[in-house]
């Protein structure tokens, strides 16, 4: 064998393992719209059928009425997650380049040492402010409202703040000089000259923060009870505990969950990545 | 259908725009939720003051402007056509379910609204078939709990003890029968159901709805076996004899059919100490009384019974793929007796409504059969009942409507419409209806007299027994541990019949949890009251004394300096003022109150108690036993989930730093599970994981390939302790394609000289990943160890969704899924022990930070930074 040989053996080696390990990444997803279409009889088939001949559409007409009925089929609760999400993304952008401007290009008294105060609340694990938090919010009676899940969103989040104020650092000093010698204010400043140099990290912020939204579960579990305020993911796990029996009808409402994500990943891939590859979370 | 047709669109579409125009309807009309409202007017006007800056940027054009004040016009618009809009009373019933067979309720929904034009009913169809009493408590403390709530009788103690639902005397004697034929009166009720709703000498709760316990046979099985069909056992002793005589076996052991299994269905230890004379819990409450020698000698006779049937193991074999409906074994001939509740008559008349069977009351003791001796004053049959009850919770907006609704439902009228519209329902389908049974007497007369007369003779006979049988029914204990009782009966038993403990031991070792239980219930009352004012004066004091430390020493500052650093110091502040509001709200504000809670006791009803170190104590002895498991299990998923998710991850990112075709589409491939949401992710693996190689598709798989090829039986995943954590695992590793991204980066980060100088020097891959790749991206394993670590410790979501498929409880197969923030989160949000989950979460707070401490200490051994060289 030549080198040339070689090389390409070893190419189509390389693609067929990855092509095995697509496929078995992608099963679980091709599974649910597989048992999101099928009648019992094919459900319960023995060997496993991966795709019914005669795939059942109705299903997922029929998997939205058993939603109660005051959420419209679901669309409430599609709002609702919407809601949740934009205004988190909204907040956290907002809140989180401000005072990532603060602590990267404003000198102020105090400054160095409440960054570290931001740093160490990273460290803090949710479960030992989840308490309180639910007395604060009880107390403005927001318990039963969206607000609980949004609101916190509109102060900045450490980690945000920290990639963020990376990003400013990075830009250099001239710019900002410039701008001042012009009469920018400090405001025109972060918003004429900071905001649109950090864009990209800025939609990745937005991107992760979204899905952060979007994935939101225990939020919802402690804070929503009425069924035309619950957020797309709780109204799944209500689903799975109240009609577990009903796979297809399970994997339907399953799959309307996924697909707004997918679609929004596959238009906005390249964010997720800079998102996982500068944040360094795996998205979970 | 998929799409709505037009008009419900429209409508639809009408009800989004109203909600979103809510918030501002609030702030003009309601002063209680000003401020979320003030915070939500903030969010949208700094929204469209974006949106008016951009326009101003980049364009220097009108256009978005009048977009703006388009959309403005069009919410003030519609806050003036929403707040005309005026609603009837909305009474929130929980716990009833409404579905496709239900038409009884439909029908008693309706005739209500109909005579109450003021009120309708809107009832919560979710949830697992009963209600969630997390999302119940966690409403009912959040202030705002449904208006009415229909819940198992038998907890009713345990709400009330909590404070969780209204004493109802005050509205039963405000009830005049003279005037109104609705009206509640005790005088109706079956007496057990009645005393099963009193907890401290207040009703709590209006009985609705009951059942009883009664033995079914089949007659042909009888005959067949030799039998008399019409003369079923009535004593102990012949219950095992007629169960033996049924019970076949073939050449191999296995079950062709079982006479009687003891503790299925409804032959639950409660029923058999009671035959016996047994007692739970002595008259005054506060003694657990599982251990009495009369409990006992039942224990024996269950364990014996067993024995006799072949053994606990052998026969759980035999009814191991047993199910429901139209498969239930009674309906399919495999077993012969069963003790059941009235209510599987229907299942009966639904799935073999021709079937040759008989009910007698249930077995008892023969000295109780023949009167003799403790005995002797003794009725000789033994039954007992459970079923649901009304509630109206603290705080239900609606008391009036609810107790209107209350009167209604269970009145004699309401279950005879109901019944008429479930039978018209039933016999369309060519079914026979037999109506069920009410707390209320003069409904259960109704019913059974407008319907038994039409059914079959030996339904109607089975329907006369379980009606006559009301009048000396027993009933649970009612008290605070009535759950925790019952699941303690439920495990003595299985210990005793496996054999791992004598009855006696087994039940000695209930007692002792269940006893240690009440204990801590009756031990909480006598802490003292937390002084709140002082703590909340001395917490204020020390904030303002800070702050004014704060603004002094920025005075000063701001002296020295020139007018330039005033300025941005100004700025500074400004800019950052979210986030550090934001950290003294939801961050520091909530640390200090949580470490005070931490020796409190605050279930939020009640004011809270200072308890000194007892939470902490309790924790270490007490349940010392959950909170090990709870941390040995997210031990587990951290140890094996985290070196397996990163040798996934590294495995696909170094597949993929390889320039190739279609290299793209591969990491999308990889990457795509990592977005799924979690829930979504849960549910969907639950069904993959399904044990039942015809239903779950890694099983199915395994059943074709390596049960085929070299017999190797597939795992029950799930719903098996030894299973459950690496199908967690597993079902994270699905998600590995996140961590891929990061590795991938590292690896594009190493220097490709490197490897150069390496081949160069004869190093093989092998010999270049080991010496090269590892230590270059040690940096990054270390990153992913910490936070792994971090995260595992805190795993929730999946282990609560995944923990609840295998059996009820969210915690998974004999706990195996318990880990530290689902204990945690079922104290604080379930049972409301503010203080007590504090405590928790700051013991969860000092590992982690231990743990991440001692990596932190570790990682200059090992992890290698490249500024070092």
């Amino acid at each position: 064998m030549s080198v040339k040989q070689a090389k390409y053996a070893r190419m189509i080696l390389l693609h067929v393992v990855l092509i095995v390990g697509s496929l078995i990444f992608l099963a679980p997803l091709i599974w649910m719209l597989g048992t999101s279409l099928k009648d019992d009889r094919a459900i319960a088939h023995y060997p496993p059928i991966l795709f019914p001949i005669h795939p059942l559409w109705r299903n997922y007409p029929e998997s939205l009425k058993l939603l109660p009925a005051n959420t419209y089929y679901g669309l409430l609760n599609l709002y609702n997650t919407l809601q949740i999400a934009v205004l988190s993304v909204a907040g956290t952008v907002l809140s989180s380049s401000m005072v990532a401007f603060a602590f990267a290009r404003v000198k102020w008294p105090g400054r160095d040492w409440l960054f570290g105060i931001l740093l160490a609340t990273m460290m803090l694990p949710d479960a030992v402010t989840m308490m309180p938090r639910f007395l604060i919010f009880r107390s403005l009676h927001w318990v039963d409202t969206l607000l609980p899940l949004w609101a916190p969103a509109w102060f900045g989040s450490a980690f945000n703040i920290f990639l963020l104020r990376q990003f400013f650092m990075g830009i250099p000093k001239e710019l900002e000089d410039a701008a001042r010698i012009d009469g920018c204010s400090p405001f025109r400043i972060y918003w004429n000259v900071m905001l649109p140099l950090v864009k990209p990290a800025l939609a990745a912020v937005s991107v992760m923060t979204f899905l952060g939204a979007w994935k939101d579960f225990m939020g919802p579990l402690i804070y929503i009870s009425s069924p035309e305020k619950m957020p797309l993911s709780y109204v799944l796990q209500l689903y799975n505990a109240a009609h577990g029996g009903e796979p297809a009808l399970l994997m339907a409402a399953t799959t309307l969950v996924i697909l707004p994500v997918v679609v929004l990943f596959f238009f906005t891939q390249r964010y997720f990545i800079e998102g996982v590859s500068m944040t360094g979370f795996g998205g979970r | 259908m998929l799409i709505p047709p037009l008009p419900r669109l429209l409508n639809a579409l009408t009800v989004l725009l109203i909600h979103i125009s809510e918030p501002v309807v609030r702030v003009t009309f309601s002063n209680s939720i000003i401020a979320g409202s003030a915070l939500q007017v903030f969010v949208y006007g700094s929204l469209i003051f974006m949106l008016i800056c951009t326009s101003l940027r980049d364009r220097r054009s009108r256009p978005m402007k009048s977009v703006c004040i388009v959309l403005l016009t069009v919410v003030i618009l519609l806050t003036i056509t929403t707040s005309v809009f005026c609603a009837p009373t909305r009474l929130v019933v929980w716990g009833v379910q409404s579905g496709s067979d239900t038409k009884d309720l439909d029908a008693e929904v309706a005739e209500f609204e109909r005579r109450n034009p003021d009120i309708k009913i809107s009832m919560l169809s979710m949830g697992a078939g009963a209600m969630n009493p997390q999302k119940l408590m966690t409403a009912i403390v959040g202030g705002v709990p449904p208006d009415l709530v229909r819940q198992d009788r038998f907890t009713i103690g345990d709400w009330a003890s909590r404070g969780a639902f209204l004493p109802l005397d005050k509205y039963l004697t405000d009830d005049k029968p003279s005037s109104n034929p609705l009206a509640i009166k005790k005088a109706d009720y079956v007496a057990s159901t009645w005393a099963e709703a009193v907890y401290h000498r207040q009703t709590f709760a209006i009985p609705y709805s009951t059942d009883d316990r009664v033995l079914y046979y089949n007659k042909t099985l009888f005959s067949k076996a030799g039998l008399d069909p019409n003369k079923p056992p009535q004593t102990w002793p012949e219950l095992i004899h007629d169960a033996i005589a049924l019970t076949k076996r073939n050449s191999s052991g296995e079950y062709l059919q079982l006479g009687f299994v003891p503790d299925f269905a409804q032959g639950w230890l409660y029923l058999w100490s009671w035959q016996e004379d047994g007692e739970f819990l002595s008259p005054d409450g506060k003694t657990c009384t599982i251990n009495n020698r009369q409990t006992v000698k039942a224990l024996t006779n269950v364990v014996s019974w067993y024995d006799q049937l072949g053994g606990v193991d052998a026969v759980n074999a035999g009814s191991g793929g047993w199910a429901a409906d139209d498969q239930d074994p009674f309906i399919l001939g495999q077993l012969a007796m069963r003790v059941d509740g009235d209510g599987f008559i229907s299942s009966i008349a639904r799935w073999r409504p021709d079937m040759n069977f008989g009910v007698c009351p249930v077995p008892v003791p023969v000295n109780r059969f023949n009167h003799v001796g403790r005995f002797a004053h003794d009725k000789t049959w033994v039954t007992w009942s459970g079923g649901d009850a009304w509630a109206i919770p603290r705080g239900s907006r609606h008391v009036a409507a609810a107790w209107r609704y209350m009167q209604f439902m269970n009145s004699p009228e309401a279950a005879l419409a109901g019944a008429a519209a479930q039978a018209a329902y039933v016999h369309n389908k060519g079914r026979i209806y037999v109506p069920g049974l009410f707390a209320n007497l003069k409904a259960t007369k109704a019913v059974t007299d407008a319907y038994a007369p039409t059914l079959p003779a030996a339904y109607r006979a089975a329907k006369t027994l379980t009606v006559s049988l009301l009048n000396l029914t027993k009933f649970r204990p009612v008290t605070v541990v009535g759950q925790r009782l019952w699941d303690e009966q439920v495990r003595a038993v299985d210990r005793a019949t496996r054999h791992i403990m004598s009855p006696q031991t087994s039940l000695d070792f209930a007692q002792t949890e269940v006893q240690s239980e009440l204990d801590d219930v009756t031990s909480v009352a006598n802490h003292a009251l937390l002084p709140v004012g002082p703590v909340t004066a001395a917490v204020v004091l020390f904030a303002l004394i800070l702050f004014a430390i704060v603004i002094l020493r920025q005075l000063r500052w701001r002296k020295t300096q020139g007018r330039d650093a005033k300025a941005q110091a100004t700025t500074g502040l400004l800019f950052a003022s979210p986030w550090i509001i934001g950290f003294l709200i939801f961050t520091l504000g909530p640390i200090i109150a949580s470490l005070i809670l931490s020796f409190c006791d605050y279930d939020v009803l009640h004011p809270a108690r200072f308890a000194g170190l007892a939470n902490y104590k309790t924790i270490v002895t007490l349940d010392r036993n959950f909170v090990l498991k709870s941390m040995g299990n997210a031990l587990y998923l951290a140890v094996v989930g985290i070196p397996l998710g990163m040798m996934t991850s590294l495995g696909m990112a170094l597949l993929l730093n390889v320039e190739i075709r279609g290299q793209r589409l591969y990491r999308t491939f990889f990457y795509m599970p990592s977005i799924v949401p979690v829930v979504a992710t849960s549910v969907l693996w639950a069904w993959i994981l399904n044990p039942d190689p015809g239903r779950g598709l890694i099983n199915g798989i395994w059943q074709l390939t390596l049960t085929q090829w070299f017999h190797i039986a597939a795992p029950g995943w799930l719903t098996v302790p030894a299973w459950a954590k690496p199908s967690l695992i597993i079902t994270g590793l699905w998600g590995a394609g996140g961590g891929m991204i990061l590795w991938l980066a590292g690896l594009q980060s190493v220097p490709k000289s490197l490897y150069e100088a390496a081949s160069l020097d004869g190093a093989g891959p092998i010999s270049q990943f080991r010496h090269i790749t590892i230590p270059m991206l040690s940096p990054y394993i270390f990153f992913n160890v910490i936070m792994g670590t971090i995260a595992a410790l805190q795993t929730f979501e999946s282990s609560y969704i995944m923990g609840g498929t295998g059996g009820g409880s969210s915690t998974g197969p004999d706990d195996s899924l318990l880990v530290p923030v689902v204990y945690l989160f079922n104290n604080a949000f379930q049972y409301f022990k503010m203080g007590y989950a504090s405590a928790l979460a700051w013991i969860l707070f000092i590992i982690i930070l231990g743990l991440t401490m001692g990596q932190l200490k570790l990682a200059p051994r090992w992890v290698h930074y490249e500024s070092e060289g």
